[in-house]
């Protein structure tokens, strides 16, 4: 699958040093285009309202959002997303630090595309960064979504 | 007024049987008395009838005689019926000693007056015969005749009134059953009286109350609390009564501080969980972020650095993912611990499989072989534990598989009389035999290879989990010649159709 798209990444998480790490494991993949990071919930919710509104499509192709975020939480920021028809075909991954059964289906429920353990081991992000970009790719150019998301209109 | 229910039993009874007793006594000598006037009355009148009969008969025959006498149809001596009267004399002395009543005195004197009479008349005649003079004997024979009609007419007088006496023994006879009949009836209704008061005051005073108090006991084992019954009554079953209520107001108010403390303790347990998380959490954030530093420092700038430098950034790496480990053990222990299992089916190939799947990264990291059967049992246990067991051993194999060439991680199982028995083997550095013991325990490690301290509880999780299905954990190594981990546990298998062999494994 030629990877000459490029994508934009959103991360979402309130730990500054992790969101370093996790910068800088996929940095290097040459189809990401630019990271942009967020601390809480509501900021992250700014800037896609944000980057829907700018005249070029400023989206991201995939969120990486913690559930343990001061504020709103997590799973809380994650139904706003699918609620919302502007975003909601985003593919968001879900981050905790507990592997716990519980936590995956309720993520499940809510609409998360994929669910990771956060481990000293960044590397993994490899792996959904790839699988997400074959997603956004078959999604997001859709003219459709475009329209939808230039209009402004949401659910 | 406080009068027990034992009293008022005794009081009842005694009654009843006062009452029983007079009655009954009353009715016996009543009888008595009136059994034995009969007895005597049946006894001299037979004695009487006896007698009269007699004497009738004799009378008879002496009219007879002479008439026939008197008619010259037989030649018979007077003295032969003087004989005959005499014969009537004595038995009439006999009659005499009876008890008469004034009537048959009387009529019995007269009688004998007649027969002595008539006697004295054939006494002359008899001697007026021996004289020779019979036609004087006949004349005086004749006079004598219609005394003996007269005394005879008496005799069946007094036969009559014999007989009129015996039908009224008859009747006294009758009136004495009827009355005792009466009598007993008498004592049947006073029995039956006395014995449906008895009845009524058992089961109103005392049947009643212990229906009464034995549904309330009902209700309350239903677990209706605070239940009381009505104590109007100063007796043993008001007191039964009262006690009753004290304990079910007592039952009530345990219960009560039960479902209190059972809350408290839900609740303190709800909020040490959720401090566990939260702290878990927070501990492991920056302890993550120490080890990617550490590990990014080392890719970022690692050819710039000494192999010193470069090994003391693993050590920090090491250290950090330690107590990680520790962390992550800790919370899981007391989830487990905690948590109530759901009992299902569980395919052990499907667990195995996510947990290789789940340790994907290191296994291939180290690049070792995981050796598997295909083919694995179906247990019926809680698939969350199942999985804990082989998630942290598969997990500690790979971490502390060392540096052998080839490393290989193998698994098997076997079934035993109880359950299942599987194993874990590494070929990695082994445990020494101190350690053998100490690593299921909580805190006590293992000593280890250089690059790897200390095994954490991860073992001592499985450990709990193992025993939870009664089976045991134990572990058998060669120094450097790796460890094998083995564990049993007793459960059934989940299969449907059931062989012979799977008979004798389900039953247990």
């Amino acid at each position: 699958m030629p990877l000459n798209e490029q994508i934009k990444i959103l991360i979402i998480d309130d730990d500054p040093d992790y969101r370093m790490l996790v910068r800088d494991s996929i940095k290097n993949a040459q189809i990401i285009n630019e990271i942009f990071e967020a601390e809480t919930g509501e900021q992250g919710l700014e800037f896609l309202n944000h980057s829907c509104e700018s005249n070029q499509s400023q989206m991201p192709g995939l969120i990486y959002l913690d559930v343990n975020l001061p504020g709103i939480d997590g799973l809380q920021v994650l139904k706003q997303i699918r609620s919302d028809a502007r975003f909601q075909h985003i593919p968001v991954v879900m981050m905790t630090s507990l592997d716990e059964d519980r936590e995956k289906i309720q993520a499940a429920e809510y609409g998360a595309n994929s669910y990771t353990i956060k481990s000293s081991h960044p590397e993994q992000f490899i792996n959904t960064v790839v699988t997400a970009t074959r997603y956004w790719l078959g999604v997001h150019r859709h003219p459709e979504v475009r329209r939808i998301c230039k209009s402004g209109t949401g659910i | 007024m406080r009068v027990s229910l034992k009293t008022k039993a005794i009081i009842v009874f005694t009654a009843f049987m006062v009452v029983l007793i007079t009655l009954s006594a009353d009715t016996l000598i009543k009888y008595e008395t009136l059994r034995k006037q009969l007895a005597d009355d049946s006894l001299k009148s037979d004695m009487v009838l006896e007698l009269s009969n007699e004497i009738r008969l004799l009378t008879s025959r002496e009219l007879i005689d002479t008439q026939r006498y008197l008619l010259r149809l037989e030649p018979t001596p007077p003295d032969e019926l003087r004989v005959l009267s005499r014969e009537v004399y004595y038995l009439q002395m006999r009659y005499l000693k009876l008890p008469l009543n004034q009537e048959e005195r009387f009529l019995l004197e007269r009688i004998r007056i007649l027969n002595f009479r008539t006697e004295e008349q054939l006494t002359i005649a008899v001697y007026l015969r021996a004289l020779g003079r019979e036609e004087e004997a006949r004349m005086q024979m004749l006079k004598t005749a219609p005394q003996v009609e007269v005394l005879l007419d008496k005799m069946n007088n007094l036969i009559s009134l014999e007989r009129l006496r015996y039908g009224h023994i008859t009747a006294q006879s009758q009136a004495t059953s009827v009355f005792l009949s009466r009598r007993i009836i008498a004592i049947v209704v006073v029995m039956a009286v006395l014995g449906l008061g008895l009845t009524a005051l058992i089961t109103n005073r005392v049947l009643r109350p212990i229906h009464q108090l034995s549904h309330a006991t009902e209700r309350i084992g239903k677990g209706e609390l605070g239940i009381s019954v009505s104590t109007r009554r100063s007796d043993e079953v008001g007191i039964l009564a009262a006690a009753f209520n004290r304990m079910s107001q007592s039952l009530k108010k345990s219960h009560t501080e039960l479902d209190q403390r059972n809350q408290q303790l839900k609740f303190a347990l709800d909020e040490k969980e959720d401090f566990l998380r939260a702290v878990s959490h927070d501990l492991g954030a920056p302890l993550r972020n120490i080890s990617g530093l550490a590990v990014s420092i080392e890719q970022k700038l690692g050819s710039a650095l000494t192999p010193d430098a470069r090994m003391r950034l693993d050590r920090i790496r090491v250290n950090a993912e330690r107590e990680l480990d520790l962390i992550s053990d800790l919370l899981d222990l007391s989830r487990i611990k905690r948590q109530e299992g759901r009992i299902e089916t569980v395919d052990i190939a499907a667990t195995i499989k996510s947990v290789r799947d789940n340790l994907t990264f290191q296994i291939e990291e180290k690049h070792i072989r995981v050796v598997s059967p295909s083919d694995w049992p179906t247990i019926v246990a809680d698939r969350n534990r199942i999985r804990r067991i082989f998630q942290n051993l598969i997990e500690n194999a790979t971490k502390y598989i060392g540096n052998t060439k080839n490393p290989t991680i193998t698994l098997g199982w076997d079934v035993t009389d109880n359950g299942f028995q599987f194993f874990v083997r590494d070929n990695g550095p082994g445990v020494k035999p101190e350690d053998k013991q100490a690593i299921f325990y909580v805190f006590r490690r293992g000593g280890g290879v250089a690059n790897t301290d200390g095994k954490g509880i991860g073992l001592a999780t499985v450990k709990s989990i193992v025993e939870t299905y009664g089976g045991q954990i134990w572990v058998e190594s060669t120094q450097g010649a790796g460890a094998t981990f083995y564990f049993t546990l007793n459960v059934s298998t989940g299969l449907e159709t059931v062989s012979a062999e799977g008979l004798s494994h389900a039953a247990k």
